[in-house]
């Protein structure tokens, strides 16, 4: 009886487990596409402006950050490089006074060189300056020879610089700005930055 | 006959290339037109006398802009009377169809010609922002491409309606200007 009811539930069972399969295998594509999508705000689920509390639990790491614990110069900033979702990132953390005397470092930059990285409209490594330009066209767009960052310029050939600045990044009208950096060599995507300029806290 | 045709045609041909050099828009002016050029100069260039309407008139204002004529085209153009006194041209301002960059970049050119003709420059391709009521508010024709040779120092200004060049500034542009 067993042998017969199987034979007869067999093709059903079939086709609903490969379809079942491909919902699952889609939604889990997906979901990790998801997890690599470039934004002006962040990558992901890490989002420039969460605070190193924040940025750990998403991580489920500790990220030490010895310029935090600095107490006699003071350092605003530090770097932390490590694994997100599998990919190198690197990631910039600052200081962010909330109180008299109280900070928490807040996330400012993250930096990532990842093909499997790429913005909603598919932009990422590999891809064109033309791309880029034609793809935010209503936004600022800044390009420099050499591969501009916060400290120094790194000339080269070849090498150039385009920052995709949002309104706020533009105006420097005193709200959060977010910058989309992209790194080129000979007008291709090698590498990027997505920086922020965070509104004071205490403000 | 068969002998004037030729020379006529080289006399000619001579008078247009002479006609684009004046009109060649470079980093630095408009053809003779360029900046940082003194006030005495530049008349003689114009052949004509510059009336001054606030500087040398009000002690307090050192830039002052004019409005005349270069070679039939109109221009605006800035003055600034520099500390030792000289009065030179500090920025240049012209929609005329006849003005072009040497690789042809004029009235009507579009944003991606001008990016990809300035490669290895500085580029600053930006919308332009207007005040409504205290409030910015982003223009959805009106933008301006920024073009420099380094992060400081004379600049082209390529203003655009709905991605299309209407006019060209030249001018210096230094850090705390921008």
């Amino acid at each position: 009886m067993m042998m017969k009811s199987e034979k007869q539930f067999k093709p059903i069972d079939m086709k609903k487990i490969c379809l079942l399969f491909s919902i699952l295998a889609a939604t889990c594509a997906a979901a990790q596409n998801k997890d690599y999508i470039v934004s002006q705000n962040g990558l992901g689920s890490l989002k420039l402006g969460m605070s190193q509390n924040e940025v750990e639990k998403s991580l489920n790491k500790k990220i030490l950050l010895p310029n935090s614990l600095d107490t006699v110069i003071s350092n605003y900033q530090d770097t932390a490089k490590l694994k997100y979702k599998n990919i190198d990132v690197q990631l910039e953390f600052d200081r962010s006074y909330f109180a008299p005397y109280k900070f928490r470092m807040r996330l400012i930059g993250i930096r990532a060189s990842s093909p499997l990285c790429k913005t909603a409209s598919g932009i990422g490594i590999g891809s064109d300056i033309l791309k880029i330009i034609t793809g935010y066209d209503s936004f600022h767009v800044k390009i420099q020879p050499g591969y501009v960052t916060y400290y120094e310029t790194e000339k080269g050939k070849g090498k150039s610089t385009l920052s995709i600045l949002d309104d706020a990044a533009s105006t420097m009208d005193g709200s959060n700005a977010y910058t989309m950096v992209f790194y080129l060599l000979n007008k291709k995507v090698v590498s990027f930055e997505l920086k922020a300029k965070l509104k004071d806290e205490r403000e | 006959m068969k002998k004037l045709f030729p020379f006529l045609f080289i006399l000619l041909s001579a008078t247009a290339v002479a006609q684009n050099k004046d009109y060649i828009l470079s980093l630095d002016g408009i053809g003779q037109l360029k900046l940082g050029m003194p006030l005495t100069e530049l008349e003689k260039l114009l052949k004509t006398k510059i009336t001054l309407k606030v500087i040398n008139i009000d002690s307090v204002r050192l830039t002052e802009t004019v409005n005349t004529k270069y070679k039939g085209i109109d221009v605006e153009i800035n003055l600034w009377k520099r500390q030792d006194n000289i009065i030179t041209v500090d920025g240049i301002k012209t929609s005329s169809p006849l003005c072009k960059t040497k690789a042809g970049l004029g009235i009507g050119s579009t944003k991606l010609q001008i990016i990809a003709a300035y490669d290895g420059y500085h580029i600053d391709a930006k919308p332009v922002f207007n005040y409504d009521n205290d409030k910015l508010v982003k223009s959805k024709t009106m933008s301006t491409i920024t073009v420099k040779e380094d992060e400081e120092g004379y600049a082209i200004i390529f203003n655009l309606v709905n991605n299309k060049v209407v006019s060209f500034e030249i001018l210096p542009i230094y850090d705390d200007e921008e």
